[in-house]
């Protein structure tokens, strides 16, 4: 599938009227000709915020709106959240307007900053909101528990926010929007404040909500967050998308092939170089060799791990443990892991195609040639329970061996979670 | 740590089911024994106080002149209906004074206060707080035990014990409250919010510091060599209305602050994306604030009520003890003025107005018409002129007119008399209430050096002198028996501009005058401790207004100006009565006829703003429990119905307006 790149002003008919864009029924988020012009005192405008923006959010994918600062991206998604009115234009989540309050059971949503009460401290801030959405007392105090130590608040649960740091806000934020475990989740920026550790989590976190099935609608304009989570993007600019597509559509560079290995020798490199010439007439060979180095996230990871092992006091965040079980779904036993199984059912038809790895299948087989293909490790295991796994080697694409490894999660996310799958 | 793990236990004891069930009966024994005490030591007190004859101070059952009486009765009739009447009267006489007296021994305030004092410590037993909040009282007791050991000023003490007291009851039932709204609804969870935020936020914790603090210091600055109906109605005075306008302003600016700085801060995006409607949001806001101005007003109001319950079971001046006159079978005049003047709840009256014959006022009207259209006529204007004026001046004359005659009632020339009459007065002759009447004179010029002596006559009570200096109120003492009302609920009060009590009569020297209210009629209609509560409530029926009035500002305006807005019309609300009064005298006119336009604006837009607040301005609680008077359950009906109908109306327009809001575009700036 090639890119598809949207012109300016695409969505709207030529007497302004926005067209029928061709969308699913059963969109999460359906934006159609979006505009948003900011009025001064004098109702003359001040600023186009947001200009024909039409693109629609589908059901159990993540979704991001990348951009630079000013793109729109933040005024798209408070006009998602009712929070702002359209200028023109058409937006509609779960079918219905954005000032349903009904639909809003459904969202859970995080600002590009914290916005919070600072006289109340974490668990109170999570009983306020835990209480709009009118949940019960004993789910309430589950659900607390659940993120307070998901997040590492516990320790600082009984604090008032307004003495939290940045990046200890910023958890709380996030614990807010997942308290009514969500089924559409609006990310504004979430990683903006957090150390790597809080960074990893969130995406960790994405990546989880996902896998099961959650619709997440994230907005960044941090590439890389974006890039190891989403299933499909657009790129906005100037209020305008500029770019849509999956991941793989827009990234996957066709002309290249990256294999890593264990360390070679140089005669082993200089053979296999000899092989590929041999097999492509002499019109390919090895480009670049290169050694992996650790990247500074894991020995960031791996040195604040050792301070927790070696039981270090911090008044700040702990790392946090693993993802709450109420949002994957384990939160009431036998019949929820009931609904969870049926839950992701239709995840795996929604996913969007499959990265071409079969020829890369190939090429592997035959270098490792005649010996067969030793059994592959049960790869997803860690991510499933949430626990921070090494990123991608700085400079090697990994989606050919990630598609070798060939595990489930893998091949229902369809490409998602590069990178963090090996 | 060993202290630690002693309140650690402390803790997890009183948290525990058994201990709270133990102390609730603990609770509920003492409050009864303590009652049973109190009660028995009361009755014990009977028979002291109980006054067994009229006293001298009291109106003497003695006949009186009666200028306008017939000689047409026949001696010795008058002289049996007179020995009736003087019976009636020194029955009645009795009556009324045993009735003030009564209040020794009665045991409802006892029995209310232990009851209160009961439901707070059963309400904090159930919070898990029994151990935390005696441990305070223990520490509050031994620094009072230190002030005293220390020397410091004698209200120290005192001071020290109603702040602790004050602030615990306000912290329980700020606890209380927050239970009670501890549901999982989005307006109770937003109101809950509120409720923290008071208590946590400087703004408002800066006014309920002093609240606390200002009634808890009130007692200590009253003079104690005042007489005790002025200390009472110091105390109710500052206790009250210093408290209302405290609160008041609370409510105001943190209800102002409460929206507006969420919405400034984009607090309020977390929650308005969360499923709540705005009507909820307005409400939950709105339910938060009158929570708590309830919470502060039931701290303050029980505070007022228990002390000045405190201050009547002191020693009037001229009493050896509590309701024990010095003079023997008597009743000070102090406490016979403070149980039915200032602790009452007092009906005011003006005399009927003089009924006018219809066919008489229009001949008067169509007489001072012709006169005026005469002297125009006569001063040689044209004709057109007189025929456009003679409409104008014909509706003046029909204005003004029925104002003149009333004004002429009330006026009596030197020597002269006239009567007065009050009527729909049934029931008040069976009751024990003396009738107090308030006079207010002007003549000539009112100079003040002048001193008038007026006669009033009174049915069964005969003549009394009174002594007026000019244009002030002056009651008439000893006031009038029930008996002076006749079976028909009438009574007729004979006013002389003569002293009578000479022979011959001494006129005064010019024509007196009474203002409107210058014959005030006023007797009990009613206990002071339930208008006492009916006050209360109107104040809080008029927060809630004020709250609702606050936040519909903050809807759409920045904290500053929601502010001004809110005060102003706070301010023109409270000031109404005055406002109406001063326009009564303001000039739209000059002396030639022409109308001055920002004048006649300005009081076109005071006129509508003093008639808008004007049922709110008519209730004065706070007026009404000072000087004794009754606010009726009509009153309280009619104003908590007009200002709930305000009230709603601006939750519509607060609800409309905000959900018109983007507030993701609101600066707050």
């Amino acid at each position: 599938m090639a890119d598809v790149v949207v012109q300016p002003g695409l969505g709207l008919k030529p007497d302004g009227t926005p067209v029928d864009m061709g969308m699913r029924r059963d969109s999460v988020v359906q934006c159609q000709a979006l505009t948003k012009v900011f009025k001064d005192f004098w109702m003359r405008d001040r600023a186009r915020a947001v200009n024909t923006l039409s693109f629609e959010v589908r059901p159990r994918e993540v979704f991001g709106l990348l951009g630079p600062n000013g793109s729109g991206k933040s005024t798209t998604i408070k006009m998602i959240l009712g929070l702002l009115r359209p200028t023109s234009g058409r937006v509609a989540v779960f079918g219905h307007a954005p000032t349903d309050v009904e639909i809003k059971r459904r969202i859970g949503y995080l600002p590009e900053e914290s916005y919070l009460y600072g006289f109340l401290n974490a668990r109170e801030t999570l009983e306020y909101y835990g209480k709009l959405f009118e949940l019960d007392h004993r789910t309430r105090s589950r659900r607390i528990d659940e993120l307070l130590d998901m997040l590492g608040l516990v320790g600082a649960q009984f604090r008032p926010v307004r003495e939290y740091s940045k990046g200890m806000q910023r958890r709380i934020g996030i614990a807010q929007a997942l308290i009514n475990d969500p089924e559409f989740l609006i990310l504004d920026e979430p990683t903006t404040g957090l150390d790597p550790i809080g960074t990893r989590q969130i995406k960790d976190l994405i990546i989880e909500l996902g896998r099961r099935g959650k619709t997440v609608l994230l907005s960044s304009h941090l590439l890389a967050d974006v890039e190891d989570c989403v299933d499909r993007l657009v790129i906005l600019y100037g209020g305008q998308k500029r770019a849509e597509g999956t991941c793989d559509e827009l990234l996957i560079s066709q002309d290249r092939t990256s294999i890593e290995t264990e360390t070679l020798d140089d005669s082993t490199v200089a053979e296999l170089d000899k092989v590929i010439r041999a097999r492509t007439g002499n019109e390919r060979a090895i480009i670049s060799v290169s050694k992996p180095r650790q990247s500074l996230e894991d020995l960031f990871l791996s040195i604040v791990d050792r301070a927790q092992a070696e039981q270090v006091a911090t008044s700040g965040a702990m790392a946090g443990g693993t993802t709450a079980s109420f949002l994957k779904g384990q939160e009431q036993g036998d019949a929820l892991i009931e609904r969870l199984v049926t839950a992701a059912e239709p995840a795996e038809a929604a996913l969007g195609p499959a990265a071409p790895a079969a020829p890369q299948n190939n090429v592997i087989a035959d270098l490792m040639n005649p010996s067969p293909p030793p059994p592959m490790p049960d790869a997803p295991s860690r991510q499933a329970a949430g626990t921070p796994t090494p990123p991608p080697p700085g400079g090697v694409d990994l989606s050919v061996i990630g598609n070798l490894l060939d595990d489930d999660d893998q091949d229902r996310k369809g490409g998602r979670g590069k990178g963090t799958g090996t | 740590m060993k202290l630690r793990a002693f309140f650690a236990r402390a803790n997890r004891l009183q948290q525990q089911r058994l201990f709270k069930i133990i102390a609730t009966c603990v609770v509920l024994a003492a409050a009864l024994a303590g009652f049973v005490t109190y009660a028995i030591a009361a009755g014990k007190q009977q028979g002291v106080s109980f006054v067994e004859r009229a006293p001298s101070g009291s109106p003497a059952p003695e006949g009186g002149m009666d200028p306008n009486a017939a000689a047409a009765e026949g001696e010795e009739a008058q002289l049996r209906a007179q020995a009736q009447m003087d019976r009636d009267v020194a029955r009645k006489t009795v009556d009324v004074l045993n009735g003030i007296l009564a209040a020794k021994q009665d045991t409802t305030v006892a029995g209310l206060g232990i009851g209160l004092l009961a439901a707070l410590l059963i309400g904090v037993v159930w919070l898990g707080l029994a151990l935390t909040y005696l441990g305070l009282a223990i520490a509050t007791t031994g620094l009072v035990l230190l002030t005293m050991l220390a020397r410091l000023p004698q209200a120290t003490g005192p001071l020290i014990v109603g702040i602790a007291a004050l602030t615990a009851s306000f912290t329980a039932l700020m606890r209380l409250a927050g239970l009670a709204l501890g549901g999982a609804l989005p307006p109770l969870a937003i109101a809950k919010n509120v409720l923290d935020e008071a208590v946590r936020m400087k703004i408002s914790v800066v006014f309920i510091v002093l609240i606390i603090f200002g009634l808890a210091a009130l007692p200590g600055l009253l003079d104690k060599e005042a007489f005790l109906r002025y200390r009472v109605q110091s105390f109710l005075q500052y206790g009250t209305g210093g408290t209302f306008w405290l609160i008041a302003v609370l409510v105001l600016t943190f209800s102002v602050s409460s929206v507006a700085f969420e919405q400034r801060d984009k607090v309020i995006w977390q929650t308005m994306t969360k499923p709540v409607a705005a009507w909820q949001y307005i409400f939950g806001k709105w339910l938060g604030v009158v929570t708590l101005a309830a919470v502060l007003l039931a701290v303050s109001a029980s505070g007022v009520f228990l002390f000045t319950e405190y201050l009547r079971a002191q020693p009037a001046t001229g009493e050896t003890e509590a309701y024990v006159s010095a003079r023997e079978g008597d009743i000070s005049e102090d406490r016979f003025l403070l149980e039915t003047q200032v602790l009452a709840a007092r009906e005011r009256r003006q005399p009927d107005l003089v009924e006018l014959d219809q066919a008489t006022l229009d001949a008067n009207i169509e007489e001072g018409v012709q006169r005026e259209l005469k002297q125009m006529r006569d001063s040689g204007e044209r004709d057109a002129m007189i025929l456009q004026n003679e409409q104008a001046i014909r509706e003046r004359y029909r204005v003004d007119l029925p104002k003149t005659f009333q004004a002429e009632y009330r006026r009596i020339d030197p020597g002269q008399g006239r009567l007065y009459r009050y009527s729909n007065l049934q029931g008040v002759r069976e009751g024990t209430s003396p009738l107090m009447l308030k006079l207010k004179i002007n003549a000539g010029s009112n100079s003040p050096d002048q001193l008038y002596k007026i006669t009033v006559w009174v049915p069964g009570d005969g003549m009394r002198i009174v002594e007026m200096p000019l244009n002030q109120v002056v009651s008439m003492r000893p006031p009038m028996l029930p008996t002076a009302v006749d079976a028909n609920g009438v009574l007729e009060i004979g006013v002389y501009n003569a002293d009578y009590s000479k022979n011959p009569p001494v006129a005064n020297p010019e024509a007196i005058g009474f203002p409107p209210d210058g014959l005030e009629l006023s007797y009990s209609n009613g206990g002071y401790r339930a208008n006492f509560f009916r006050c209360i409530g109107t104040l809080w029926v008029k927060l809630a207004f004020l709250s609702m009035l606050a936040i519909c500002a903050s809807t759409f305006l920045s904290f500053p100006v929601a502010c001004l807005v809110a005060f102003t019309v706070f301010i023109a609300a409270e000031g109404s009565e005055f406002i109406l009064g001063a326009l009564e005298g303001y000039q739209t006119e000059t002396r030639q006829g022409e109308t001055i336009i920002f004048n006649t604006a300005v009081s076109h837009i005071a006129s509508v703003v003093g008639r808008a607040f004007k049922v709110y301005a008519d209730l004065q609680p706070t007026e009404r429990l000072v000087e004794g008077l009754r606010l009726s359950w009509s009153q309280v009906a009619l104003g908590t119905t007009v200002l709930s109908v305000a009230t709603a109306a601006l939750f519509v327009a607060a609800t409309l307006i905000f959900r018109r809001r983007e507030l993701a575009t609101y600066s707050g700036h």
